[in-house]
């Protein structure tokens, strides 16, 4: 069975690493960027089957790259927005714009698997 | 002795700048080589971070059951990462990694990043850092054992407690509290410095997220000398509600220090310790106010009847207005409606006053409203009804209460304006508006609009008519609204300036009134947008002069006309209007009457087509001479000769009865040269009648002959059809003496603008061309 592919933006590298590391490990091709310009020029060669996003990134925020894939590209690509404690707020706008699940930090990279795992049987 | 300049040591001064160079220099190398050296070692650390993250990740999700090339990996990576842990920086970099790591990691990859921690024995670093004499490494060192959970560091770590230094004493009460469950006892005990309000709450909050905590019955260190323990555990006694210390709780009443007496009223009132009400009022004499305020709420919530006697005492001896309140308030609490407000209250007021209130407000509201009211009452049931009677509350339905608020005030607001201009009516001297024509229906409203807009001496501005308009408005919505009668001004109010105007048709002001006051508010509504309508156009009516079409009627179409022209409300609207009209049509009539009757027998002459011939011009002159004194009638009397016409033949021959013996031979005098100076004009007007007289015979015969050969070039405004325009031609010389005599009349009000350009032998040629028309 073919690996799914995952976009992983998140502007920790070190958590970015670990995350890679354990999704990798977790069956997924993962393709790691490090901040939202990244996220767009890879979307625009490329068609990832979930995206896992931190909603505070340099240059190019999780929501508006939710709203970017959902408007501009079109697409239903799930999202999974990582936020961090007391940012209700951006979960809800996120929420709102079309993301699928969230996930708060500190994160658990374990529960990470399984709800990207989840959200991949919904589609 | 000269002062000579004081000497300058250069030689001390190229030292000291020779020195301040270095120093700057020095300085400035410091400051760079010290940059180079922390951002390189940052990079160091960002490169090296990058090495060893990949590898702690291995570490943290290495599974047991991994297959053999992972676990082959897994050691290999272990003794990799031992080398490496060898060189200082390599640790300080890997434990800086797992601390960052474990702040965005939770569940089990957390435990693990603890684990590893102590694997790799980086927490020795961390003991090391406890041995400094350095505060900033020494807390440091307590922070990373405490992050990482290093159990074995709560005995290193509690030692520091009570040490001197306090960031390191605050560290270390976090940490010893945060290691060990039982390390809030220990702190508890130990502790000899104060705790601040701050260090009070994230003790607490390390507290809050313990799992599986099971605090300690912090009554036990309610009896500590340290005040700030006594405080943190009253405050961790409410948190828990541990309710135990009862006992303890009434004690500590008796404090000296407020802070730990108000804890203890808090911990009483919440836990409700009923037995403390004794010693609450026992201390409430040698309380502050604040504790007093609190006191008091602790008994209202606590208290029972029995301590409203107390509270009483309170009220009459406390000379304090914030505790006197609250004992009332405490009172009210207990037993609630002891004291209602007394202050500013009108005893006069129950529930009988209401019964009162509402029959005049149900007289005063509209008969709509009433019947609404009533059709409501009809919905209540008996019962019902005598309940709603009794109060305000619930005779002021929600439902209708802004309504019949609205209502009171509107009638209240309309009545005031109406009384203002009734006043302001009675006040002003009313015109006779009977003279005022009600020709048809549809003109009844204008017709009246015009005669109101006559009422007031002098010319009215657009501004009276539309108070005037706006009155009438409200009178018709009020009587619509209560239908009220006897709204219209009275009529019979008399005015002098305007008696001269010309009744043209029997009717009154009072039926138009009556009519009006009829119409509904739509029409009423019409009529105002109709006004202003009126009054922008009015210039542009006047200019339409149509005295060249009155002239050529016969009689009974000329009446008519002059009604069409009453009719026409652009006419009727002001003052200025009406005397332009009249003017107009008592000019066209050429008669011979005098124009200084009274209005009345104006309007029995217009009235009575025959009457029409004997109709008399209006000189202008004859108002001038009504203010003017003996000196100005005389200089007139110059002006008339100059100006005059048949008007002011008719007009001097009153002036012969003058009472002023030198105006009254003046004015012969005068009367002698007009007649002799109109005499060719009249002379050619019969001329005219003659031949208009046989003309009538035979409708097809033209009088092109008589045309005049002068060039007359009248630039009138009215437009008529090409059938108007030649019968016009049939009387030319006509409308020219006519527009001779109007003219003046319009120079003089500047309303009509005519022009007329006529040759100075236009007269001697039109008798020229009459003579040869008859002798042919």
């Amino acid at each position: 069975m073919a690996k799914k592919n995952l976009l992983l933006a998140e502007d920790d590298e070190l958590l970015a690493s670990l995350l890679d590391y354990r999704l990798q490990k977790g069956g997924y091709n993962v393709h790691l960027s490090i901040d939202g310009r990244d996220v767009k020029e890879y979307l625009k060669t490329a068609t990832p089957d979930i995206i896992v996003s931190d909603i505070m990134m340099p240059y190019f925020s999780g929501i508006e790259l939710i709203d970017y894939v959902r408007n501009e590209l079109d697409s239903k690509i799930p999202i999974i927005i990582i936020s961090s404690a007391g940012n209700e707020e951006n979960v809800l706008s996120a929420f709102e714009l079309g993301a699928n699940d969230f996930i708060s930090k500190p994160v658990s990279p374990s529960e990470l698997l399984v709800r990207v795992g989840k959200e991949l049987i919904k589609q | 002795m000269l002062i000579g300049a004081p000497k300058i040591p250069t030689d001390l001064l190229w030292d000291l700048t020779i020195v301040f160079s270095g120093l700057g220099f020095l300085l400035f190398v410091f400051v760079f080589i010290f940059r180079n050296r922390l951002s390189n070692k940052a990079l160091k650390v960002a490169s090296q971070k990058k090495i060893l993250a990949p590898m702690i990740s291995n570490f943290l999700f290495y599974e047991t059951d991994a297959t053999k090339g992972e676990n082959y990996e897994y050691i290999n990576l272990k003794v990799e990462i031992r080398e490496l842990l060898k060189i200082p920086f390599n640790r300080m970099v890997l434990t800086e990694i797992l601390l960052d790591l474990q702040k965005d990691l939770s569940g089990d990859s957390r435990t693990r990043i603890f684990k590893l921690y102590q694997d790799l024995e980086l927490h020795l670093d961390a003991f090391k850092k406890l041995r400094s004499w350095r505060w900033e490494l020494v807390s440091k060192g307590i922070l990373e054992l405490t992050q990482m959970k290093v159990l074995a560091a709560y005995g290193f770590i509690k030692k520091f407690i009570n040490d001197k230094r306090g960031v390191v004493r605050k560290q270390a009460q976090i940490a010893t509290v945060t290691l060990k469950h039982e390390g809030i006892s220990y702190f508890l005990d130990t502790t000899r410095y104060g705790i601040s309000e701050w260090q009070q709450l994230k003790l607490l909050d390390v507290l809050k997220n313990f799992d599986d905590f099971t605090p300690p019955r912090f009554k036990a260190w309610l009896t500590s000398a340290n005040r700030d323990v006594v405080l943190f555990a009253l405050r961790l006694i409410k948190h828990y509600n541990q309710t135990d210390a009862n006992k303890a709780l009434i004690e500590l009443l008796k404090h000296k220090n407020d802070q730990i007496k108000s804890e203890a009223i808090q911990c009483i009132k919440d836990f409700g310790v009923f037995e403390a009400l004794n010693m609450l009022k026992s201390v409430f004499g040698k309380c502050n106010v604040d504790i007093k305020l609190q006191i008091l709420d602790a008994i209202s919530s606590l208290g029972k009847e029995e301590d409203l006697e107390f509270l009483e005492s309170i009220k009459r001896r406390e000379s304090n207005f914030l505790v006197k309140s609250k004992a009332i308030s405490s009172i009210n609490v207990i037993k609630p409606d002891t004291y209602v407000p007394t202050e500013g209250i009108d005893n006069d007021f129950t529930t009988n006053n209401f019964e009162n209130y509402k029959q005049e407000s149900s007289a005063q509201l509209p008969e709509t409203m009433r019947n609404k009211e009533l059709q409501q009452e009809d919905r209540i049931p008996v019962s019902e009804k005598n309940e709603n009677s009794s109060s305000i509350q619930d005779y002021l339905n929600p439902e209708f209460e802004d309504e019949i608020i609205f209502d009171l005030c509107f009638m209240e607001e309309l009545e005031d304006i109406l009384s203002d201009y009734k006043q302001e009516d009675q006040e002003a001297e009313y015109l006779p508006l009977d003279f005022l024509p009600v020709v048809s229906e549809e003109y009844e409203l204008k017709a009246a609009k015009a005669s109101n807009s006559n009422k007031n001496s002098g010319i009215k501005s657009n501004e009276k008519l539309e108070e005037e308009s706006f009155r009438v408005e409200l009178e018709a919505i009020l009587a619509n609204i209560r239908s009220h009668e006897d709204i219209i001004p009275d009529e019979d109010k008399e005015d002098t300036e305007l008696e001269f105007l010309p009744i043209v048709v029997g009717t009154d002001m009072e039926e138009n009134m009556e009519e009006m006051s009829e119409l509904h508010e739509e029409d009423i509504l019409s009529l105002e947008v109709f006004s202003e309508e009126v009054v922008i156009d009015n210039k542009a009516s006047l200019l339409h002069n149509k005295s060249h079409e009155v002239e050529l009627l016969p009689k009974e179409e000329m009446d008519n006309s002059e009604i069409s022209d009453q009719k026409s409300p652009d006419r009727m609207t002001t003052k200025t209007d009406a005397e332009d009209f009249d003017s107009s049509t008592c000019s066209n009539s050429n008669n011979d009457a005098q124009y200084n009757d009274d209005a009345a027998d104006s309007c029995a002459d217009v009235e009575h087509p025959d009457n029409i011939t004997e109709f008399k011009g209006f000189s202008i002159f004859q108002e001038l001479f009504r203010t003017c004194d003996s000196e100005s009638k005389l200089i007139l009397l110059d002006e008339i000769l100059a100006v005059g016409d048949e008007k002011e033949v008719h007009f001097l021959k009153t002036l012969l009865n003058e009472p002023d013996k030198k105006v009254r031979t003046k004015a012969e005098i005068i009367l002698n040269e007009l007649q002799a100076h109109l005499a060719p004009e009249i002379e050619v007007r019969e001329t005219l009648d003659h031949i208009q007289t046989k003309e009538s015979g035979d409708e097809n015969c033209r009088l092109d002959e008589v045309k005049p050969t002068a060039s007359i070039e009248i630039n009138s405004i009215s437009k008529s059809t090409p059938e108007e325009e030649e019968n016009s031609l049939k009387s030319l010389e006509f409308c020219f003496l006519h527009d001779l005599e109007s003219d003046d009349k319009s120079n003089r009000n500047n309303l009509l603008q005519v022009d007329f350009e006529l040759e100075e032998t236009s007269i001697e040629e039109i008798e020229d061309n009459l003579k040869i028309n008859k002798n042919k």
